[in-house]
């Protein structure tokens, strides 16, 4: 049975979290054991199904779409145990730690007492690269020097619990730490509510709360600040930012304006006074502390210097996350606090003392050697991997910088159980906590997360390395009753201002068309399939030539379809008509669901999770195999869902305004579609083949024929253009767009759009489609006058975006002039 | 001696800019030998919010917000200062190099000075530097003699040329190309300082220039400098050198800043909105030289 606990072998290096020295399970694990240990394979593999369905759910799904760079996000189904005696001493180590480090922080961007004493020494700080003399003097009260930490927790091989890592300036993996706990509890109900687990929401809560305090004003803006889709752990910030009810923004939706900052609208701004920052220290300002950020907003490090506004973390508290520094926070935990520090550092030796260095370069097979400073060289060194050449080359490398290395224990991370596919096996994991601060001491989470590295000899525990998250049980003595999954985000903190943010806007906007073109070129290859179907007899075959020139047109995809010389209609259909459905040209469906997925996915925040898993759905499609299914069935389904979506998206959404701007779009695109078919269908002098026009009703959803017109074209125009009952008609439907843009929300007031649209719509009211439909030839009246119409159309996609884009900053620095 | 130091800056944009943030770290700071006697800054178009700081090094800077659209930008400081010669030293009584190696490690020091030991943004310290130094600080010598030495040998080693550098280029591209200006020049020698274990700082200013013999003095035609300072021992304190000049500043000098590097001290640094392609900078510097009896105290201060 694949969830056997009898061939589990621990690491004999390290210290085994499941088997205590006597070969028994440790306090905590009976129950668990017992519990796997009873499931078959099939109900493992159930399990792992829903898991993943609640991580999709959640927006998790790592590999959704194309549209995330992040990497893939696995979860364990077996948690990692900490039973709460281990845990009260976690929490009060970890809660003296903070506030020994946060006093740090005070001092060095503050007094500095601790740095003229030589109790800190010099190097730790002005040695370290994220120390920021800027810094100094925009420093806040002690008090908000650490609002947040988190710690890297191991175990060394004799069970003495340490910490690895501090993280000081933007701990992550609190988000990771609540999705975990949602997907867990849920996939075992009945085994968590027995154990006892403790919650880790309340702790969100103090963070919330904590937030507000730092606040000037009730009424200013708290947020989230991301360095975008670019981030490993953008998914965590779109999390983190809906459960704390706080808008997630981006370097560029602030401003800083009379030396405070603002969160900027496209027709209003809203003063922020809060900072929970997703970026390093040194991304946040280009101004003051990193010229070559793209990320940050100009001028922040002024709005704090000016105390209008609060970072959590305050800039500069990367300076704390040094691996020297851990070294000196026994002497300096006496001296600050008077206590003796409960929760020690893991043994770390530093190559610029010779004897130490003497101890590395002897057992580099012992240690893991890093960079002091990780910023400039990320490369760390595992001794027991390396071969002799490398440890040679390491050699070298210390003893030409000493001072730029240090070394830890390699073995400093407890192993523990995992459920790999080959059955239970026993991997390092490194444990990760937070704690949350305010002037009355910190609270630490009852709970974590836990990364399991990808092999039972490993020693990497990031995602990227292939990394398995596992949720952190932290056992009380009886069971708890307070709510663990979320029954509702905590409230948002305002929905006005839901829009404010540009890059938001101009996603909406972006969605809208891709949901539309998806529409428009989905319906258009299911009509073709159908024609290829029927292409039986001469009118047949007609139509089904004109359908792929027109797709042909549409995409701008060539076809290579030959009617005459194939032996089955199907076969000779097929390459030409799967390149447009799952071909790399960026106008093939495929493409375009992944573009629909990329300009959904930043905000995902915005929509119902019905929304949410249309669009999973969708663009769950684009990865499956080609040809599982009939090609018409397929693309059929996906005009059927992408109907689903549209009419979500435009009517279900709580912003209204949202749900504007993504109208904006898909009506826009949907113009286009009208006339790019029009073109690619009635210009030519030929009889138009039988089966088309009602091919094309069909497309413009025209129910009945209406045409006693003895001309067709004339039929199509009539009803595709200018028929004001047909609310899927170009006059209609730019109608609809210049009441959209009409809108106050979204006016500006001098781009003259609005007019330029009602003249369009005057101009279509004006034309005499019966003489345009007796001139169809190529570049004759009809010809001139639908590419007059696309022209026009084209242009208003930049205006619209124009209405949402700010205009980037660009750096400037004097040269100076030399003498 | 006293001076009147203006000093223009002129951004042209091709197309307007819509916001702008400025940093303006051109208003002298008051030294043991200089005291600042008043001084003045006009921007234009107006900022429409601005305050006066001084940061962690007490060099003051000045933050400015523009956001109405300009195309121009116009900055104008004049400053009346008044200059002392520092005391002359005798660089053969200064200490020995090594009593001075890696005192900023110890934590005895002033924390602001000790930073100045570590390696900062645009300079590094390695053997590699400090290979150019090792020559002149042979085993005892005085600090400041061996200093002097370095300075000379910086000024003889490498090829001044404006077209050589970027405004920030790597220490390590000078080296390479043994040719740049006074910045390059002060980055190279402070890194090699650092490398051997000493405390050394950059320095930003003015220098007065003098016409050749004969011809009158001309206007404008002067400009921003930069040289390095070191630290001397408690007893002799931070000494000026500049290797642009292998000279020891002398009552020609006027320091506007200092820091770590460029990086600390860099005189407009801005961020703007807009404002794309190509942008026009000119520069003028006037540094006037009174005689003692013409000048009359003025105090004003405007923006």
């Amino acid at each position: 049975m694949i969830t056997n606990f009898q061939n589990y072998v621990a690491d004999a290096g390290r210290y085994d979290a499941l088997r205590g020295a006597d070969g028994q399970p440790r306090d905590g694990w009976q129950r668990l054991i017992q519990s796997f240990s009873a499931l078959d394979s099939r109900r493992v593999q159930e399990c792992r199904r829903e898991r993943d369905r609640l991580l999709t759910e959640m927006g998790i799904g790592g590999s959704a779409g194309s549209a995330s760079k992040a990497p893939k996000w696995n979860l364990d189904l077996l948690p990692y145990v900490v039973t709460s005696q281990d845990w009260r001493d976690i929490e009060t180590g970890l809660a003296q730690r903070a506030e020994l480090l946060r006093a740090i922080a005070a001092d060095i961007y503050g007094e500095q007492r601790l740095l003229r004493s030589g109790l800190l020494p010099a190097e730790c700080v002005f040695g370290h690269p994220d120390f920021l003399l800027p810094c100094i003097g925009a420093s806040v009260p002690a008090e908000q020097q650490l609002v947040l930490y988190g710690a890297e927790i191991g175990r060394a091989p004799d069970g003495q619990l340490w910490v690895t890592q501090d993280w000081t300036q933007t701990p992550s993996g609190m988000g990771y730490a609540l999705i975990s706990r949602m997907v867990i509890s849920r996939v075992f109900p009945s085994l968590f509510r027995d154990a006892g687990v403790h919650p880790v929401l309340p702790f969100l809560r103090s963070l919330r709360s904590n937030l507000m305090q730092l606040a000037d004003n009730d009424a200013d803006q708290i947020v989230l600040m991301t360095g975008g889709e670019a981030s490993d752990t953008y998914n965590e910030h779109l999390l983190l930012a809906r459960q704390l009810g706080i808008a997630l923004v981006e370097g560029r939706d602030l401003q800083v304006s009379h030396g405070r900052c603002w969160l900027r609208g496209t027709d209003t701004r809203q003063p922020v006074s809060v900072i929970l920052r997703h970026l390093f220290d040194a991304d946040c300002d280009p101004l003051e502390l990193n010229r070559r950020t793209a990320t940050g907003t100009a001028g922040l490090l002024q709005a704090v210097r000016n105390r209008r506004l609060s970072f959590a973390n305050p800039l500069g508290s990367g300076v704390l996350e040094n691996p020297l520094l851990m070294r000196a926070l026994p002497q300096l935990c006496e001296a600050v606090l008077g206590e003796t520090l409960k929760l020690p550092s893991v043994d770390t030796w530093w190559c610029a003392n010779s004897s130490e260095r003497k101890h590395v370069l002897a057992k580099l097979d012992s240690l893991l050697v890093r960079r002091v400073d990780r910023r400039r060289g990320t490369a760390t060194h595992w001794g027991p991997g390396l071969s002799r050449s490398s440890k040679l080359a390491l050699a070298e490398q210390i003893q030409a910088m000493p001072e730029a290395f240090v070394a830890h224990t390699a073995h400093a991370h407890p192993s523990a159980p995992v459920l790999s596919d080959l059955g239970v096996a026993s991997h390092p994991v490194s444990l990760r906590t937070f704690a949350v601060g305010n002037a009355s001491g910190f609270r630490v989470m009852s709970g974590g997360i836990a990364r399991a590295s990808e092999s039972p000899d490993g020693w990497r525990y990031s995602a990227r390395h292939g990394g398995l998250f596992k949720d952190v049980w932290v056992l009380g003595t009886e069971p708890w009753h307070e709510a663990q999954t979320l029954p509702q985000f905590l409230p948002r903190q305002s929905t006005a201002m839901q829009l404010a943010r540009p890059r938001v806007a101009e996603n909406l906007f972006w969605l809208g068309r891709y949901a539309a073109r998806t529409d428009s070129l989905a319906r258009l290859l299911g009509l073709c399939l159908q024609a290829v179907d029927h292409a039986g007899d001469l009118a047949g075959q007609q139509t089904a030539e004109q359908l792929l020139a027109l797709l042909r047109i549409h995409t701008g995809i060539p076809l290579n379809a030959d009617f005459q010389n194939a032996d089955t209609e199907q076969q000779a259909a097929d390459p030409g008509l799967r390149a447009l459905i799952s071909g790399p040209h960026p106008s093939a469906l495929w493409p375009t669901i992944d573009a629909l997925a990329k300009a959904a996915q930043p905000i995902q925040d915005y929509f119902v999770p019905r929304a949410a898993e249309l669009i999973h759905t969708l663009s769950a499609v684009t990865g499956e195999d080609d040809a599982q299914e009939h090609p018409q069935w397929q693309v059929e389904r996906i005009a059927l869902q992408t109907t689903a979506l549209l009419g979500q998206l435009l009517n279900e959404l709580p912003d209204t305004n949202a749900a504007a701007v993504i109208e904006m779009g898909s009506t826009l695109e949907h113009c286009l579609a009208i006339v790019r078919v029009l073109r690619g269908t009635l210009i030519g002098t030929d009889t138009l083949p039988a089966g088309l026009v009602p091919a094309l009703l069909q497309l413009f959803n025209i129910t009945a024929s209406r045409s006693s017109d003895d001309d067709q074209r004339l039929a199509v125009l009539r009803a595709s253009v200018t028929d004001t009952t047909n609310p899927q008609s170009l006059r209609r439907r730019l109608m609809r767009l210049e009441q959209l843009l009409d809108t106050p929300a979204t006016q500006m007031p001098a781009d003259g759009l609005v007019r330029d649209i009602a003249d369009q719509i005057t101009h279509l009211g004006l034309a005499k489609l019966d003489g345009l439909a007796a001139a169809p030839q190529p570049g004759g009246p009809l010809d001139l006058w639908l590419d007059s119409l696309q022209q026009g159309l084209r242009k208003v996609s930049p205006r619209i975006q124009a209405r949402f884009t700010p205009r980037r900053a660009k750096s400037q620095a004097q040269l100076v002039p030399t003498s | 001696m006293r001076y009147t130091i203006r000093h223009y800056t002129d951004y042209r944009y091709a197309k307007p800019v819509d916001q702008a943030q400025n940093q303006l770290r051109m208003l002298l700071r008051d030294t043991p030998n200089q005291h600042c006697l008043s001084y003045g800054v006009r921007v234009t178009p107006k900022p429409h919010w601005s305050r006066m700081h001084r940061d962690a090094l007490g060099n003051k800077f000045l933050y400015l917000e523009a956001d109405k659209p300009h195309k121009r930008f116009k900055i104008f400081v004049r400053h009346d200062v008044e200059v002392t010669p520092p005391a002359a030293i005798d660089p053969a009584q200064t200490p020995a190099w090594e009593t001075l190696h890696d005192l900023h490690r110890s934590g005895t020091l002033d924390e602001s000075d000790a930073m100045h030991g570590f390696p900062s943004l645009m300079i590094p310290v390695n053997p590699t530097l400090a290979t150019l130094a090792k020559p002149h600080f042979t085993a005892g010598r005085p600090v400041l003699e061996a200093a002097l030495a370095l300075n000379t040998a910086i000024n003889r080693d490498f090829t001044f040329d404006p077209q050589a550098t970027s405004v920030a280029s790597p220490v390590v591209e000078v080296l390479r190309g043994r040719r740049g200006v006074c910045q390059d020049f002060s980055h190279v020698m402070i890194a090699a300082l650092r490398s051997m274990g000493l405390m050394a700082r950059y320095v930003s200013g003015y220098i007065e220039t003098l016409p050749p013999p004969g011809k009158p003095r001309l206007v404008g035609a002067d400009a921003s400098h930069a040289w390095v300072s070191l630290w001397c021992g408690p007893d002799v304190g931070w000494q000026d050198l500049d290797p642009t000049n292998n000279s020891q500043p002398s009552g020609q000098h006027i320091t506007t800043a200092w820091g770590r590097d460029y990086n600390d001290v860099i005189p407009l640094n801005g961020v703007v909105s807009g404002g794309g392609g190509q942008t026009k900078l000119s520069i003028r510097v006037d540094v006037m030289r009174h005689d003692t009896q013409q000048f009359q105290s003025q105090s004003q201060s405007q923006y």
